[in-house]
């Protein structure tokens, strides 16, 4: 275990100038983070002497500060002020060394790169061996859709999303073949993070390229599957989405904004309310929703059945849209009063709608038929100099 | 020697894994609905005058009822406000309205044809040396009347009044529409459900304002926090007896929004389609959340610098936003990861908590704490909890809805009303911490909380669900 925490150390913290947490450090070896803050303690110990440039250590030190103030203070410390805890703790309950980092500014660069510590799963296993504090039962909703985000645009993270990229993944072929053994999962990849930081002209040739990156990287996913890792939490796009006859990208993030907006129709704002089966009808409808962006938008669609069969159910709902009769009045202490009468007024309604009905109908269908006629005919601008 | 601090550790024993003390929280209970309004209710539609009018008709018989008691025998009652005469003193019920120098006015707005974004929060309403426009009127249906007290600080100190809040008063009219005030009453105090002795030994984290930013790197005080709750730093024991964490809004710091904005010559009209919406401190956010998910239960409650709607009752988080700790929102049953509203009530075993985000009790503030004092007093917390206490009395959460804090229309109704007494009140965003219990009449007592803005504090709240004793966490980094 030591040695495997040295050879991790040195390399992270004088190979890849990062620092490294005791978090960190319990999280790669699967070790307690008691025994981790122990580990990175004796890695100090033993190496200060011959880094002193290279090597700075900063302290957790947690009780009671002098003077009237809270019960308990966790205060941070490097190694230059840890001796004036003396003076500022009244009581003293534990001292623990915090991080190791490269360079002598503990706040600027304490803390490893958050989507390298964002990669370690935390199972119930892991959290044992972790050390951590083991919650109450949780019931996880698995069977509830997450909700449909769109892929962020962050333009300070471009990396972590690095598994959608093609040369990316290249990139790590090459950093593995470098250094084979050592450390499989965590420095590997994140020395291929740096790499890909770094823009690539061959890559991005031009600013447009990398507002639409994701159009490069539906082919490469489905030839190097196995190589991806997913680190960010955007949602995976199905195979069906990545079919090679799928819709042009601006359709299918319109599809997911209006996807979006449905979700927040039936967000649960009434959890008592709110039951089991209705949740079951909302994810197939959020399914068939899904179904229906994979579709192909190429396929002709037969307008002129559609505009037959849709007025019938339109007419039967219409008379219940109707406004009710709104009156206004003030009342003895002035205040605008504002009444709905909704009774006393379907009287002469129906022979209204079958006239209406009688009128529309014939217009809509030759509106249907004159942009059918006009879908045939126009072409392009260029139809109107190539004819005359 | 540093060497010598070091605590020793033993060598972890995986098997000895620390077990977290749980408490009990229903999703759903006779209050859990309160303030959460269906789409169909969040219309701006209405006149907010039905608001005021709906407020005074419920409250007045509920005041009326503890002056008869009190003045009935010895001093007439006036219906009206404008039916005051000047002959022998009286009492009579109303509205409060405090018409202030600096505080925003709708009116002039109107009047000077400002039709625009609303106008930049000021710091306060009042001036110390600047008070003699300021007056406190009352008014009803039929008018109002102006009140005034020789005891100077009677408004300010011993009985604070804010726009909104319903009170009987007894005192007699002085000259033509000015009425000396001698004593006050406010609507009577809602009942409180018993709260027996209980053997639990849990405890409940608050924590208000973490004010996640754009930039990048992570804020070390927020992950020391984690550290701490998730039992990796400091005392364990004490870590592992907190059973939730409430989170009373700001959780998103905005102020720096627009620092990073995209400008681009060429994109005018947005013609790039390039959005200037950073999503960075959301994504923080929900990894820290999401990752102290995997330890301890979260109540999420948003505040004004959060990607809610900024009307009051602000409604839940939408969980788009955190797609992380998306799959620990339960709808029944026990809550594990809740979005609540704000205000929110919330029942532990037998504790009924009553929280905001602190937008109200930062409104009250401006009513009665000169900003040119701003500066010099410190002392101010004893102030903030006193306006909380006068806050209950009110038997209104938010009485300045609508003229300075923002609110839906209601009609016909006004979700702010008390009609319970909770146990505790909690206040989140405050400058600093403070605590105390404040007595009523009956032997009713509530523990009043004033959470710290975490961003600027560093410190954390927790609460014994038993004792109602409460301790102060400070993260130095």
């Amino acid at each position: 275990m030591e040695l495997e925490s040295e050879k991790f150390l040195s390399n992270w913290l004088f190979v890849n100038k990062q620092s490294a947490s005791y978090r960190l450090l319990s999280r790669q070896l699967a070790t307690s983070v008691h025994d981790a803050k122990n580990l990175l303690y004796s890695f100090y110990e033993k190496n200060k002497a011959s880094y002193t440039d290279q090597l700075f250590a900063s302290y957790m030190v947690s009780g009671k500060l002098a003077g009237p103030s809270s019960t308990l203070t966790i205060k941070l410390y490097d190694d230059a002020n840890l001796e004036s805890i003396k003076a500022e703790f009244e009581r003293i309950d534990s001292v623990h060394i915090y991080s190791l980092a490269p360079i002598a500014d503990i706040t600027a660069n304490l803390l490893p790169d958050p989507a390298v510590m964002n990669a370690f799963e935390y199972t119930d296993e892991h959290m044992k061996a972790w050390g951590l504090i083991k919650g109450p039962e949780k019931k996880l909703n698995a069977s509830r859709r997450a909700p449909r985000v769109p892929p962020a645009r962050v333009p300070n993270r471009p990396a972590v999303k690095a598994s959608t990229a093609p040369e990316s993944t290249k990139v790590e072929k090459v950093e593995k073949a470098e250094k084979p053994s050592m450390f499989t999962l965590a420095p590997s990849r994140y020395v291929s993070r740096k790499v890909q930081v770094a823009p690539s002209p061959v890559a991005r040739p031009s600013a447009r390229a990398q507002t639409e990156p994701t159009r490069a990287a539906y082919t490469s996913r489905k030839t190097e599957k196995s190589e991806r890792v997913v680190i960010a939490d955007v949602e995976e796009v199905e195979p069906e989405d990545l079919a090679p006859a799928a819709p042009s990208k601006r359709d299918e993030q319109l599809k997911e904004l209006e996807g979006m907006f449905n979700d927040d129709d039936d967000c649960g704002w009434d959890e008592s309310s709110s039951q089991k089966g209705s949740l079951v009808v909302i994810e197939d409808t959020q399914e068939t929703r899904g179904e229906l962006v994979s579709e192909p938008v190429g396929a002709e669609i037969d307008t002129s059945l559609i505009e037959v069969e849709e007025p019938e159910p339109a007419e039967e709902i219409e008379p219940v849209e109707e406004p009710p009769a709104v009156e206004n009045f003030m009342d003895e202490d002035g205040y605008l009063v504002t009444r709905v009468n909704t009774s006393a007024k379907k009287e002469k309604e129906p022979s209204s709608y079958a006239s209406r009905k009688s009128s529309t109908s014939p217009t809509k269908q030759k509106a249907s038929d004159s942009s059918k006629k006009r879908k045939t005919t126009q072409s392009s601008l260029m139809n109107f100099f190539g004819k005359k | 020697m540093p060497h010598t601090f070091l605590t020793p550790y033993s060598s972890g024993n995986a098997s000895e894994q620390t077990i977290r003390a749980v408490s009990q929280l229903p999703l759903s209970f006779d209050k859990s609905s309160q303030f959460l309004l269906q789409f169909q209710r969040r219309q701006f539609g209405k006149q907010f005058a039905s608001l005021y009018h709906h407020r005074l008709s419920t409250l007045r018989p509920r005041v009326e009822a503890l002056a008869d008691a009190k003045w009935g025998l010895q001093y007439a009652k006036v219906d009206k406000v404008l039916d005051i005469n000047d002959q022998a003193p009286c009492y009579v019920v109303g509205t409060v309205f405090c018409d202030l120098k600096y505080k925003p006015n709708i009116l002039d707005d109107v009047a000077s044809g400002t039709y625009g974004a609303p106008p930049v929060p000021k710091e306060t309403y009042i001036k110390s040396d600047d008070r003699s426009t300021d007056k406190i009127l009352m008014e009803d249906e039929s008018g109002r009347i102006v009140l005034h007290s020789k005891d100077e600080e009677f408004f300010t100190r011993h009985n604070i009044m804010v726009t909104g809040c319903v009170a009987g008063i007894l005192g007699q009219e002085v000259e033509a529409g000015v009425f000396e005030v001698f004593d006050i009453v406010y609507p009577p105090l809602s009942h409180q459900l018993p709260r027996a002795p209980s053997k639990l030994s849990g405890k409940v984290a608050f924590v208000s304002g973490l004010g996640f930013t754009e930039d990048a790197a992570p804020d070390l005080r927020l992950e020391i926090l984690k550290g701490f709750l998730m039992g990796e730093i400091g005392d364990t024991g004490l870590a592992a007896s907190i059973t939730r964490l409430f989170v009373a809004g700001n959780s998103i710091d905005n102020t720096q929004r627009n620092k990073n904005r995209h400008t681009d010559e060429e994109d005018m009209f947005g013609a790039k389609q390039v959005s200037n919406y950073n999503t960075t401190s959301l994504a923080k956010m929900d990894d820290w959340m999401s990752e102290l998910l995997n330890t301890m239960p979260i109540q999420l409650m948003p505040g004004e610098s959060d990607p809610v709607d900024s009307v009051y009752p602000q409604q839940p988080w939408h969980r788009s936003l955190l797609p992380k700790c998306f799959k620990y929102v339960t709808d029944e049953g026990n809550a594990y990861f809740s979005l609540l509203s704000n205000p929110t009530w919330i029942e532990a075993p037998l504790v009924r908590m009553l929280g905001t985000s602190g937008e109200n009790v930062n409104d009250f503030f401006k009513y009665v704490f000169p900003f040119d004092l701003l500066d010099e007093n410190t002392n101010s917390q004893q102030l903030r909890l006193s306006i909380m206490h006068q806050n209950l009395r009110w038997a209104h959460l938010a009485p300045t809805c609508p003229d300075t804090l923002w609110c839906y229309p209601f009609e016909k109704e006004d979700p702010f009303i008390m009609d319970e007494l909770p146990h505790v009140y909690f206040a989140g965003n405050q400058p600093r911490f403070g605590t105390m219990v404040a007595a009523f009449e009956d032997g009713k007592e509530v523990r009043l909380i004033s959470i710290p803005k975490f961003s600027s504090t560093g410190e954390v709240v927790v609460m014994d669900l038993d004792t109602l004793e409460c301790e102060c966490i400070q993260i130095v980094a």
